[in-house]
């Protein structure tokens, strides 16, 4: 067959399967069973054709016409669409809690890291006061050795509405850098962990050695508790993407990486409404002095709690 | 010429025909990316001007709006890339640039693929100006960024030739489409003498081997006979 003829022979498929994908398109729900059934034929019909030009004319305009059309169609019937509110119920009801379940092991070893370097953090404040500058600044120093902790101003900082989003999509942030830090060998989750530690234990170790410790007890106690969990969580799932990487499991490592990344990312992006929960009570309820500290740490126990209790449900072990 | 076979990304279609299609490089992906981060700079510049003046208008804008804001453009700044792909396997960038996210089978990339591809940029981008990507790029065999290798992504271009509006003579082969579409790709950039001494030898071969072609033929310069012989609407 000359090139003029097969040419002839696929222009009228070509031209009516590109209007049907024009008129899908991107979108399989747009076309009834009809035209549907006539897209799959027709993608068979250009399919075959495509494989005797690739064979007689490769590398030519009508070649990669058809390989062109071949594509989308294939692009097309491939997909496997959801309704997204499906997906964002079946997501939160079943598969970041079995992700979080499979990814327990890992987020145990983040807790060893960071709880670890919180205690490197704490030494190393009690032998160096002037440690925990590197992370409160000189202000903060300064007021410390007055008698004034650096969070009594956070709530004169901004609006509380402002402070809880910036506070919130700061925390995310964190957390999605702790998982994507996973894809280096785990090097920079175990980073965001140590640095976490350290910073935590050495405002530990600063506010108890200037006696403050009750104030910071007194501003964390509402958020803190699920706020420093939920960094381990997330840099847990860092630890998980690592272990895709690095885990010999007998077959080929990208396809490991691949399990590994969708597990973890589900356990990621899991916690983001948690921390976004938490934006709100540390803008609103953590820097409000009104608030009696017992209050806070039952605000605070209860939100653990509940994280605890909504991850940890019968019914989602891992088999 | 055949493609070098470690630029291409293949896919299994109907009657189990592989699909192949061009990799995109890493040029262009970043054309693509920097009009897409042109994008939201604008998105962004927009939202500024439209706070501010809403603040002058309005004495005491509500913090609510400045919370908003900020909400919206950490939404923009770790989403904007993954909702797109998700949709259709292409940002606004890669569409202007024809170029295409697909996942293993050809399709687009599922929710999860086009997150892990797009939450990952913040590793890709290590130490600085995406040379951990570049690298990865650089070293994997299908021009994957980290992204890419974890999400199981290859990014594809989808641009097809220009059609010149041949009208094919019967009796041509595969050698012979290739001249002519090698000529039609070129002879815009050509300058006059060359154009003519290119347009010579293309009917001086014509003439050898499809001089039926030729028959009736009016006198005109050499590049407008060739036009006149492949693009006649008779």
């Amino acid at each position: 067959m000359d090139y003029a003829t097969l040419e002839r022979s696929c222009t009228a498929d070509l031209d009516e399967l590109d209007r049907l994908l024009e008129d899908a398109d991107d979108e399989l729900a747009r076309l009834d069973l009809a035209e549907l059934e006539r897209l799959a034929s027709l993608h068979r019909r250009v399919m075959g054709t495509f494989a005797y030009a690739r064979t007689h004319f490769a590398d030519t305009g009508l070649a990669e016409r058809l390989r062109a059309s071949a594509f989308r169609s294939h692009r097309l019937l491939a997909a496997r669409p959801v309704p997204w509110r499906e997906r964002v119920a079946t997501f939160f009801r079943r598969d970041f809690l079995l992700a979080f379940r499979e990814t327990l092991p890992s987020i145990q070893v983040a807790a060893l890291v960071f709880v670890g370097f919180t205690l490197v953090g704490f030494c190393i404040e009690l032998v160096h006061v002037e440690f925990v500058e590197v992370w409160v600044g000189p202000d903060a120093i300064s007021g410390l050795r007055h008698g004034e902790i650096w969070t009594d101003r956070v709530g004169s900082m901004a609006p509380a509405s402002v402070l809880s989003s910036t506070i919130a999509t700061n925390n995310i942030g964190v957390a999605f850098a702790a998982w994507a830090g996973g894809v280096l060998a785990g090097i920079g989750s175990l980073y965001i962990l140590a640095f976490n530690g350290m910073m935590f234990g050495g405002m530990l170790a600063a506010t108890h050695h200037y006696e403050l410790l009750d104030q910071l007890f007194a501003f964390i106690s509402a958020h803190g508790p699920l706020e420093l969990s939920l960094i381990v969580v997330a840099g847990g799932a860092g630890l998980e993407l690592a272990g895709g990487l690095l885990r010999d499991e007998g077959r080929p490592r990208a396809e490991a990486l691949q399990d590994a990344a969708r597990r973890s990312v589900r356990v990621a992006l899991g916690i983001a409404p948690w921390l976004l929960l938490l934006g709100f009570v540390e803008g609103f309820v953590s820097p409000d002095m009104a608030v009696p500290t017992v209050l806070k740490a039952l605000l605070g126990a209860l939100l653990w709690l509940g994280f605890v209790a909504y991850t940890m449900r019968p019914g989602m072990e891992v088999r | 010429m055949a493609a070098d076979p470690r630029s291409l990304a293949d896919f299994r279609g109907a009657l189990d025909v592989t699909l192949d299609l061009p990799l995109a490089g890493v040029g262009c992906r970043a054309i693509a990316h920097l009009f897409d981060n042109l994008i939201l700079m604008v998105l962004a510049m927009v939202a500024v001007a439209a706070i501010s003046l809403a603040n002058v208008l309005v004495t005491d804008l509500p913090g609510w709006v400045w919370a908003a804001t900020a909400f919206a453009s950490f939404l923009a700044q770790w989403f904007w890339f993954a909702a797109w792909e998700a949709r259709t396997g292409q940002t606004p960038g890669k569409k202007l640039l024809g170029l295409r996210v697909v996942s293993r089978n050809g399709a687009a990339p599922d929710t999860l693929a086009a997150m892990i591809r797009n939450l990952l940029r913040v590793a890709d981008f290590l130490p600085g100006f995406y040379f951990a990507g570049l690298a990865s790029c650089l070293l994997s065999s299908r021009c994957q960024r980290l992204g890419d290798l974890a999400a199981g992504t290859v990014v594809v271009t989808e641009r097809v030739r220009t059609d010149h509006g041949i009208r094919w003579p019967d009796g041509f082969d595969a050698r012979d489409v290739a001249l002519v579409e090698a000529w039609y790709a070129r002879e815009a950039g050509l300058v006059d003498d060359q154009r003519t001494l290119l347009a010579a030898r293309m009917l001086s071969w014509l003439a050898q081997d499809h001089p039926q072609l030729l028959t009736g033929a009016p006198k005109l310069p050499e590049p407008e006979l060739v036009d006149w012989i492949f693009r006649r609407s008779d």
